[in-house]
């Protein structure tokens, strides 16, 4: 039984989802209000993590903000379509994935099993052995899921952990948007769906000159250096 | 925005007149003056002429009689009462007798028609000087020439050809000047304004020419002043557009989020029933929001609305009778004090509309068994009627904005109240397209207290 912590204002909505994420056999725990919202999430009594925008007392960007660095549990963000200022601030502060409203239903529950998996995969690396990937001036340890560039260690998301790892195993060979984000966020690449982007930028940004090319309309590479792209 | 006409001293009219006019004016003043000048000038050369034919005479008469140093004395006399110098030369243009040197002319010495030397320090040339030689045959029949040398004074009397050459050029200027302060003056502002608005077309709303045409007082200054005022408003506009659009496509999708998470659960044999009410209320909510909606554009056309006589007191009545089922559903008590009459000039179709969403809004946030105030009262020129709950009010930083379409005092738009923040921005509007004003305060220890003044309606 897997625990979904939903933190959403509408009282209509939360009850809904209550509904429905409780007959796909989730334990689900409703809380309308930010600042208990962050409380709970706090207590690492769930698995995954829904959170709104739009929150009484603490809006859910400044939650989201806030437990970021303390807990590691997946974070799925409700946001609104075409407020594209709220997704892309909501992923760079971490959220691992969103969905807009009005969102398909079974779309909510393919992504909160798809973190639900990624987290199993997760588990799964740190009860094998340890492996060390080092590609470059990047180390990749996948036991501690820690990364150091030039022996300093890089603060890196769950998400953003798989998509370089992801890119660092297949070096010098473009990787499409789809396979990316099956391969890095255990699900399907949907319409309009930049999240993998949006990792990809924010891994660029916490790793000074990482040589992740971008392939236009096809996907991204990693480029060792002193190679020409494969084309 | 309307723009009183500039005053007379600064209309375009008048300055394209003015630059006309002075130009002409400078013209002409230049024209006579250097035709004045060439008419003195002419005169002093005659004059000198004449005074030179005299002085050779007399120079002559000098020399044949007392010789070259009679001479002499006589040129220095010259010199000294007429600051003139002369020479007199004989029939082989060989100077007779040489004037002493005086201290300003040291060098002249013997060389006096030493043409790099007049040059030098006159500006003369050999030709200039020649009209100022007198050729004279004495009594005696000998042939002279009495030869004048550079001085100040044959300066002043001499006449230079490009005197008619400035005449000329000298209106050539002023015209031209006159004619590009002209042009530069109303091109300008032109070009500015015209490269504004075609900035606008390309949609960049932000362009202002205050800065280039603004301080100018005219008609041209006053067009940019009216541009700057077109392109704000239109900004303001369009913003105002866009957000309106902003918040519809928002608010539409909380019901539509609710509906679909409520489809997917109808699926399910066993939720089918009490899902399928769940949509048709969502579908209710987005039918209210876009009936708001459709009322709030209407009323963007100020037009067409049927005004007549009406009575407020009337319409408070109906208002209070329509919502009587509410009220005792929450056990409200609602007190009432309006005048016998409130005789207003409205459509009643809207003011209704406007008071009903006042008190629907009092009713939502009243707690239970308290009670809602409705006064309505006049003075010799308004209707005043108040509407005042006893709620939680509104945080007195919200109180500016609460009239805005989809504003709600809670961020979150806590959904538990309904509604869309539509109804006081749709009541404002009615009230002051009535020529009324609306004010919302909060009261002392908590409530809500909205007051709607309308314009009293004098029978005839």
């Amino acid at each position: 039984m897997k625990r979904v912590l939903l933190i959403e204002d509408d009282p209509e909505i939360s009850e809904l989802l209550c509904t429905l994420l409780r007959r796909e056999n989730f334990v689900v725990t409703p809380i309308h209000d930010g600042l208990e919202g962050e409380q709970a999430a706090l207590s690492k009594q769930h698995d995954v993590i829904i959170l709104d925008i739009m929150l009484p007392s603490k809006d859910g960007l400044e939650v989201l903000r806030d437990i970021r660095g303390k807990i590691k549990t997946p974070i799925l963000m409700l946001t609104a379509k075409g407020d594209d200022l709220d997704r892309i601030i909501g992923l760079e502060m971490g959220a691992d994935d969103y969905l807009p409203k009005p969102f398909n239903p079974r779309e909510l529950i393919a992504r909160v099993k798809a973190l639900l998996r990624r987290v199993q995969m997760d588990l799964a690396d740190e009860q094998a052995a340890d492996t060390e990937l080092s590609v470059s001036n990047i180390l990749l340890k996948t036991k501690s899921r820690e990364v150091f560039v030039d022996n300093q260690k890089a603060e890196l998301t769950s998400t953003e952990f798989n998509v370089l790892r992801t890119l660092l195993t297949h070096p010098n060979e473009v990787i499409s948007k789809a396979d990316l984000t099956e391969l890095s966020l255990g699900r399907k690449l949907s319409a309009y769906d930049r999240a993998i982007d949006m990792h990809v930028s924010n891994l660029r940004k916490k790793i000074n000159g990482i040589s992740v090319q971008t392939i236009r309309g096809i996907g991204y590479m990693y480029q060792l250096s002193d190679s020409q792209p494969a084309s | 925005m309307t723009l009183k006409p500039p005053s007379l001293r600064h209309r375009l009219i008048l300055k394209i007149m003015l630059i006309f006019w002075l130009t002409t004016l400078a013209t002409i003043f230049a024209n006579v003056y250097i035709t004045k000048e060439i008419v003195v000038t002419e005169y002093k050369k005659d004059h000198l002429r004449e005074k030179l034919r005299g002085l050779s005479k007399e120079a002559i008469a000098v020399y044949e009689s007392g010789g070259k140093t009679e001479l002499r004395h006589w040129y220095e006399a010259l010199a000294e009462d007429e600051q003139l110098r002369v020479i007199l030369l004989d029939a082989h243009q060989r100077p007779i007798a040489k004037p002493a040197r005086s201290k300003d002319h040291d060098d002249q010495d013997d060389q006096d028609d030493n043409e790099h030397h007049r040059k030098k320090r006159f500006g003369f040339n050999k030709h200039m000087l020649k009209f100022a030689d007198q050729n004279i045959v004495s009594a005696s029949g000998m042939s002279y020439t009495l030869r004048v040398l550079p001085s100040p004074y044959l300066r002043s009397a001499f006449n230079p050809e490009t005197l008619h050459l400035s005449r000329l050029s000298a209106s050539f200027i002023i015209i031209l000047f006159g004619s590009w302060w002209l042009a530069r003056s109303v091109s300008r502002p032109v070009n500015v304004l015209r490269q504004a608005s075609a900035e606008i077309a390309k949609g960049n709303f932000e362009v202002r020419v205050k800065e280039k045409v603004g301080n100018r007082k005219d008609e041209l200054g006053q067009l940019g002043q009216s541009f700057d005022h077109m392109a704000s408003k239109i900004e303001s506009l369009i913003g105002s557009q866009k957000q309106l659009f902003r918040d519809i496509s928002h608010e539409m999708r909380t019901p539509l989020t609710r509906q679909k998470i409520a489809i997917e659960l109808a699926h399910d044999p066993a939720n089918t029933a009490s899902m399928l009410v769940k949509i048709e209320q969502q579908n209710q909510v987005i039918e209210d929001l876009i009936e708001n909606l459709l009322t709030l554009m209407q009323l963007e056309d100020s037009q067409g609305h049927p005004m007549a006589a009406i009575d407020m007191t009337e319409i408070i009545h109906s208002v209070i009778d329509a919502a009587e089922l509410n009220l005792s559903a929450k056990g409200l008590q609602l007190l009432e004090k309006t005048a016998a009459t409130l005789p207003v000039w409205g459509d009643s179709t809207l003011l209704t509309r406007a008071l009903e969403n006042l008190l629907i809004n009092a009713v939502k946030y009243s707690p239970e068994q308290s009670a809602i105030h409705i006064e309505g009262k006049h003075t010799e020129e308004n209707v005043i009627i108040t509407i005042s709950d006893e709620g939680p009010g509104i945080p007195e930083q919200e109180l500016a904005n609460i009239l805005k379409a989809f504003y709600r005092a809670d961020k979150s738009r806590h959904n538990t109240t309904g509604g869309f923040g539509l109804g006081l921005a749709i009541t404002d509007k009615i009230v002051r397209q009535h020529g009324g004003s609306l004010a919302i305060e909060n009261r002392a220890p908590s409530g809500l207290c909205v007051t709607i003044v309308l314009p009293w309606h004098q029978k005839k």
